[in-house]
C-alpha cells in the first residue's frame, strides 16, 4: 500500500483524536474573535428591545439535554433580554425532557434580576400533544394548562388574570430542536396572527428561512453562533461566546481536514492514471 | 361497523376541523374547544398504549435471552426507578431532579456531542470534489462552515488584502448568510410546498374514506 492510500484510509482514530485537541485546547486560549450580528438575530432583539415595559412575551422550551449546549445559552440570553426591560414572561413545554430544562432556565435567570414567580414570571410546565396546546392557548390558556408546573390553578396566580390567550401576548420564542417551529407557525402563526420568533440548532437554520422570508418569523436565533450574537447585543457574554471559540477552531480543523481529505484523494488519482499508463 | 364507525369519526372531525375557522358563531367554537381537551385526553392513552407495546417487547427480549436482553432489564429498571420517583416523590423532588441533570442530561449530551467526531471522520472519507456538483457543495460548505463562526471573519480581516477588507468587512458572514437566505432558502420552499401538497393531497383521502391504512394491515 504506497504513502497516498495509507493517508487515503487513515484511522478514524487520528480524526478523533485531532478533534479532540480542536475541541478542548481553545478553552484554556484567550481569544478576541469579533462577533458580527445577522439581520435574524438582530430582529428578534429590536423586537423585544421595543416592547414597552409590561408587554408579555411566551417562551416555548422545545429541546431536551441533547441540543442544551446549543439552545439553552439562548434562552438565558432572551430571558436576560426580557426580564431587564421588565418584561413578563410565560414560559410553557412541548417537549416531554424539557420541563426540568426549562424550569431550570426561568428560575434562576429570573433570580439574577429579582423576578417574582407568578407576578413576574410564570412557568406553565409540559403538556402532551403539542399540537393541541398550541391550538389550545389560541382559545384559552387555561384549556391545556389549567395549573401551572407548581400546580398553582391560573385563576389564582396575579400575573394571568389579564392574560387569557395570544391576544394578550406579544411575541412568542420558541426554542427548538425539533417540528414545534412548524406547528407554532401553521397553528399559532396562521390561525391566531401570533407573532413569533425562534430559537433552533444550528442545522435547523435553512429550514427556516423560507418562513422568515415570508414574515411568519420575526427573526430566527441560529445555533451557538446566533446565541453568541444575541449575547453580544444584550452585553452579556455567556456559554455561547466562551464556545464560539471552540466551534470556530473545530470548524477550521474539520475544513483543513477536508481540504487534505481531497488533496490526498486527487493526488491517488493521478498516481493510479500514472500507474495505468505505464502498464 | 367496526370499520365504517372510525371512517364516519374521521370525516365528520375532518370536514369539521376544515370548515371550523371559517365560521364564527359560538356553537362551533366551543366545539372546537371540546374537541381540543379530548386530544389531552387522547394523549394520555396513548402514552399508556406506547409503554404497553415497550414493555411487551423487552419482556419477549428476555424471556427469549435473544442479543442485548441485558439492556432490556437496564429499560425496565430505568423505566420503573425514574417512574416510580417522580410518581412518589414529584417533580421536583431532589432524587427526580438528581436522576435528570446526572444521568439523562449528562447521558443524552455525550451522545449528541458524539457526533462531532463522527462527522469529521465521514466528512473525510467522503466528503470529497469527484463531480461538478460535489465540488460546489464542497465550496458551500465552506464558506457556510466559515461563515457560521466568528473566525471566518477573523482570518479574512487578516489574512486577506486591507482594499478588499475594507469593501468587504464581514465577507465571510455575509456570503454565507446570502448562501443561506437566497440558494438554500429557495430550494427548501420548492421541497416544502411540494411536502404540503402531497399532505393535503393524504389528508383529503384520509377524510374521504380513501386511505385507510391507520384501520391496520389489512386495508
Amino acid at each position: 500500500m504506497s504513502k497516498l492510500e495509507k493517508l487515503n484510509n487513515i484511522d478514524r482514530r487520528i480524526i478523533y483524536l485531532i478533534i479532540a485537541i480542536a475541541v478542548i485546547v481553545p478553552f484554556f486560549i484567550p481569544m478576541g474573535l469579533p462577533i458580527y450580528v445577522s439581520p435574524p438575530v438582530k430582529n428578534v432583539h429590536e423586537y423585544i428591545d421595543a416592547l414597552p415595559s409590561g408587554s408579555v412575551v411566551m417562551i416555548g422550551f422545545n429541546f431536551g439535554p441533547s441540543t442544551m449546549p446549543e439552545l439553552y445559552p439562548m434562552c438565558v440570553a432572551v430571558l436576560r433580554h426580557c426580564y431587564s426591560k421588565n418584561i413578563k414572561v410565560i414560559g410553557v413545554c412541548l417537549h416531554s425532557e424539557g420541563a426540568t430544562i426549562a424550569d431550570n432556565a426561568m428560575r434562576s435567570t429570573a433570580e439574577e434580576y429579582d423576578y417574582k414567580e407568578h407576578e413576574d414570571y410564570v412557568y406553565l410546565g409540559f403538556k402532551v400533544q403539542p399540537v393541541a396546546v398550541i391550538l389550545g392557548m389560541g382559545e384559552d390558556i387555561a384549556i391545556p394548562f389549567p395549573n401551572d408546573y407548581t400546580g398553582t390553578p391560573l385563576s389564582k396566580i396575579p400575573m394571568m388574570k389579564n392574560i387569557k390567550n395570544y391576544n394578550d401576548i406579544e411575541l412568542v420564542v420558541d426554542f427548538s430542536s425539533g417540528l414545534s417551529t412548524d406547528w407554532w407557525i401553521l397553528y399559532a402563526g396562521a390561525k391566531y396572527h401570533q407573532k413569533l420568533a425562534v430559537g433552533c440548532t444550528g442545522v435547523m437554520v435553512s429550514g427556516l428561512y423560507p418562513y422568515l422570508n415570508t414574515g411568519q418569523l420575526i427573526g430566527i436565533i441560529g445555533g451557538l453562533k446566533g446565541a453568541a450574537e444575541y449575547e453580544n447585543l444584550i452585553e452579556q457574554e455567556g456559554k455561547a461566546t466562551l464556545g464560539m471559540k471552540v466551534q470556530s477552531i473545530a470548524h477550521v480543523v474539520i475544513i483543513l481536514i477536508v481540504i487534505f481529505g481531497n488533496a490526498v484523494y486527487i493526488l491517488l488519482l493521478r498516481q493510479k492514471r500514472r500507474e495505468g499508463v505505464k502498464n | 361497523m367496526k370499520k365504517r364507525m372510525p371512517i364516519i369519526i374521521c370525516l365528520i372531525m375532518g370536514v369539521f376541523t376544515l370548515i371550523q375557522p371559517f365560521i364564527p358563531h359560538p356553537s362551533f367554537n366551543n366545539v372546537f374547544k371540546g374537541a381540543t381537551r379530548w386530544v389531552y385526553v387522547m394523549g394520555v392513552f396513548a402514552t399508556l398504549i406506547g409503554i404497553g407495546t415497550l414493555a411487551r417487547l423487552h419482556i419477549k427480549r428476555i424471556a427469549r435471552k435473544s442479543n442485548g436482553w441485558i439492556s432490556s432489564i437496564v429499560v425496565f429498571i430505568g423505566f420503573f426507578v425514574t417512574a416510580g420517583v417522580g410518581i412518589i416523590g414529584g417533580k421536583k423532588s431532589d432524587l427526580f431532579l438528581w436522576i435528570f441533570n446526572n444521568i439523562n442530561a449528562s447521558l443524552e449530551s455525550a451522545m449528541f456531542s458524539l457526533l462531532a467526531f463522527f462527522m469529521a471522520s465521514a466528512a473525510y472519507r467522503a466528503f470529497r470534489a469527484r463531480t461538478f456538483e460535489a465540488t460546489l457543495l464542497l465550496i458551500s460548505a465552506i464558506v457556510v462552515m466559515l461563515g457560521r463562526v466568528p473566525i471566518g471573519v477573523f482570518l479574512w480581516q487578516n489574512i486577506i488584502p486591507q482594499a478588499l477588507v475594507d469593501r468587504y468587512p464581514f465577507f465571510p458572514e455575509e456570503s454565507a448568510e446570502w448562501l443561506m437566505s437566497h440558494i438554500a432558502m429557495t430550494s427548501r420552499r420548492g421541497i416544502m410546498i411540494g411536502a404540503a401538497l402531497g399532505a393535503i393531497s393524504t389528508s383529503l383521502k384520509v377524510i374521504l374514506g380513501i386511505e385507510r391504512s391507520y384501520l391496520g394491515s389489512n386495508e
